[in-house]
């Protein structure tokens, strides 16, 4: 942790998530069940146990079946979420592109939603007025600023997107499946825009399913099953161990579940990742 | 979320311009981006003004001065507390994606939420005054209404927050808050005056739309100093209702992801 005082980087330790399944959620079902003694709920633990360190310069791909907590880890890195047992360490700018056009608004200009988009990204207004021109431009959008959002196709939303969170000076760098942006040319264009950005010396971690992509940017990937880890290291072996179990069906998802609710499984689980 | 130990101006200037820009997207997307928009904010309360006026005038009107003006302001300062309070209901829910998605001070939308409202309320009032003006009501009590502004603001604010919050955990709260408030508003003399002796002037006094509305009564309407007593119990109502909301929504706020 100290090491990483003065640098950029993230320093996560033993990250557990654990949701409450509570299938009341109005008030009145809420009294209900309560007057009655009733208690349905139950814990899903969605991470278990994922220790990650990246330093300033490196990529961290992370794969995984559908519903392996590879969003819910991205979630807990970026402060999201509040992890159940563990701890996050972050250094420097944090930009999160979990879910790329969260943000934006349909009735509004694209000028508009560049000041709202950039603003949630963090951006001071400085800075979005200094890169106002250049999103539009690398968007290819230039003149059309004053087109409403709805007016404009699916692609050019997504690339506008996309370069505003380029712009966005990320020094720590989170990424879900962003890459399918707009047409050919575009996804080139934005992949060799990105590898750019990742040499200037942030730290990226990035969510795919695309194994092509993460062999040619990662220095290190990690496999994720059912919450915890099952394999991490150079890129190439574990996205060919990771290939050839996708030719089977997943494990059984129910291993997530903890039907006794408000068990002592998180202690348990820090004693045993501690001793191992 | 707001950080008391790294708490720096750059951060609070950073705050600021989130809360400024959240803001005006509300504005915009509210009004279309035009300024017209804002004869929508007015037509709610100017229909309901009509309708009570209309059918109200000559049975409880009569005995009240400036009946007119009296009934219109009520109206005005009421739907500023029941639009502020039922948009922040739903806010959280309705940016659920972008809670989800990105890590930003939630408390920024709350604050924009009610901002926007009050914002709209701001420039309906200044509507009220200029007819005022126009009936030559002018009195140097309007240097006042800042204040009550602010305190009115406050009061929103800490319901706003706590019902934003709530919403998430118990989804009917929509329906029954929307049933209280409809009950309150009866419970205000808004379209009637308080009779001096009735159970309703001792419940009233601790009603703080009660207060809202008649302290801006006397201030705007009726060139009097604003009561001590209301002034004093109003405040303490304000105090009382941020520190409540944000305390609530301090300890609810950081697990809001996990229900959206």
């Amino acid at each position: 942790m100290n090491a990483l005082a003065s640098t950029i980087g993230i320093h996560a330790e033993d990250l557990h998530k654990r949701f409450r399944i509570d299938p009341h959620g109005t008030l009145f079902t809420k009294i209900v069940a309560w007057a009655n003694g009733w208690d349905h709920s139950f814990d899903l633990w969605a991470v278990r146990g994922i220790s990650l360190d990246v330093r300033a310069g490196q990529v961290v791909g992370i794969v995984g079946r559908n519903g392996s907590g590879k969003s819910t880890l991205l979630r807990l890195i970026a402060g999201i979420y509040r992890p159940s047992v563990g701890q996050v360490e972050i250094k420097g700018r944090l930009v999160s592109l979990i879910d790329l056009g969260s943000g934006m608004q349909q009735r509004m200009t694209l000028r508009d939603n560049i000041y709202v988009q950039g603003t949630l990204l963090n951006m001071t207004r400085e800075m979005i007025e200094e890169a106002f021109d250049s999103i539009l431009e690398f968007a290819e959008l230039t003149g059309y600023e004053h087109l409403q959002l709805f007016q404009c196709s699916n692609g050019m939303r997504a690339r506008l997107c996309f370069s505003i969170a380029l712009h966005s000076a990320p020094q720590v760098l989170l990424l879900d499946e962003v890459f399918s942006a707009g047409d050919g040319w575009f996804v080139k264009k934005s992949q060799e825009a990105m590898e750019q950005l990742i040499k200037s010396n942030i730290a990226v971690v990035q969510v795919s399913h695309n194994s092509d992509l993460l062999r040619k940017i990662c220095d290190r990937v990690l496999w994720l099953e059912q919450g915890s880890l099952r394999m991490e290291g150079d890129p190439i072996q574990v996205l060919d161990a990771y290939e050839k179990s996708c030719n089977q069906p997943g494990a059984d998802p129910t291993v997530l579940i903890d039907r006794k609710p408000h068990s002592s499984y998180a202690l348990e689980r820090r004693e045993r990742v501690l001793t191992a | 979320m707001i950080d008391m130990k790294h708490l720096s101006f750059s951060m609070v200037r950073r705050q600021m311009n989130f809360i400024i820009q959240l803001t005006r997207a509300h504005l915009i997307l509210r009004n279309e981006g035009s300024y017209l928009g804002f004869l929508w904010y007015m037509l709610g309360p100017i229909l309901s003004f009509i309708i009570l006026f209309l059918v109200f005038q000559h049975r409880l009107g009569g005995d009240i001065s400036l009946y007119p003006l009296y009934l219109f302001l009520g109206i005005l300062v009421w739907d500023f507390f029941n639009t502020g309070s039922m948009m922040c209901l739903r806010c959280m829910v309705s940016s659920g994606s972008i809670i989800k998605s990105l890590p930003l001070s939630r408390d920024a939308i709350v604050i924009s939420q009610v901002f926007s409202v009050f914002v709209m309320h701001c420039v309906s009032l200044v509507v009220l005054l200029m007819i005022c003006l126009f009936f030559n009501l002018f009195s140097p009590f309007w240097f006042f209404l800042p204040i009550l502004l602010f305190l009115e603001y406050l009061f929103v604010l800490g319901v706003g927050f706590a019902l934003s919050v709530f919403y998430v955990y118990f989804r009917d709260l929509d329906q029954i808050w929307s049933l209280l408030l409809r009950v309150w508003w009866f419970a205000t003399p808004i379209f009637y005056a308080l009779t001096e002796t009735g159970p309703g002037s001792k419940l009233n006094m601790f009603n703080p739309m009660y207060h809202m509305i008649a302290l801006s009564r006397s201030i705007i309407l009726y060139q009097q100093a604003p009561e001590v007593k209301s002034f004093v119990i109003l405040s303490l109502f304000s105090c009382v209702s941020i520190m409540i909301g944000y305390v609530i929504f301090r300890k609810l706020s950081p697990h809001l992801a996990e229900y959206l």
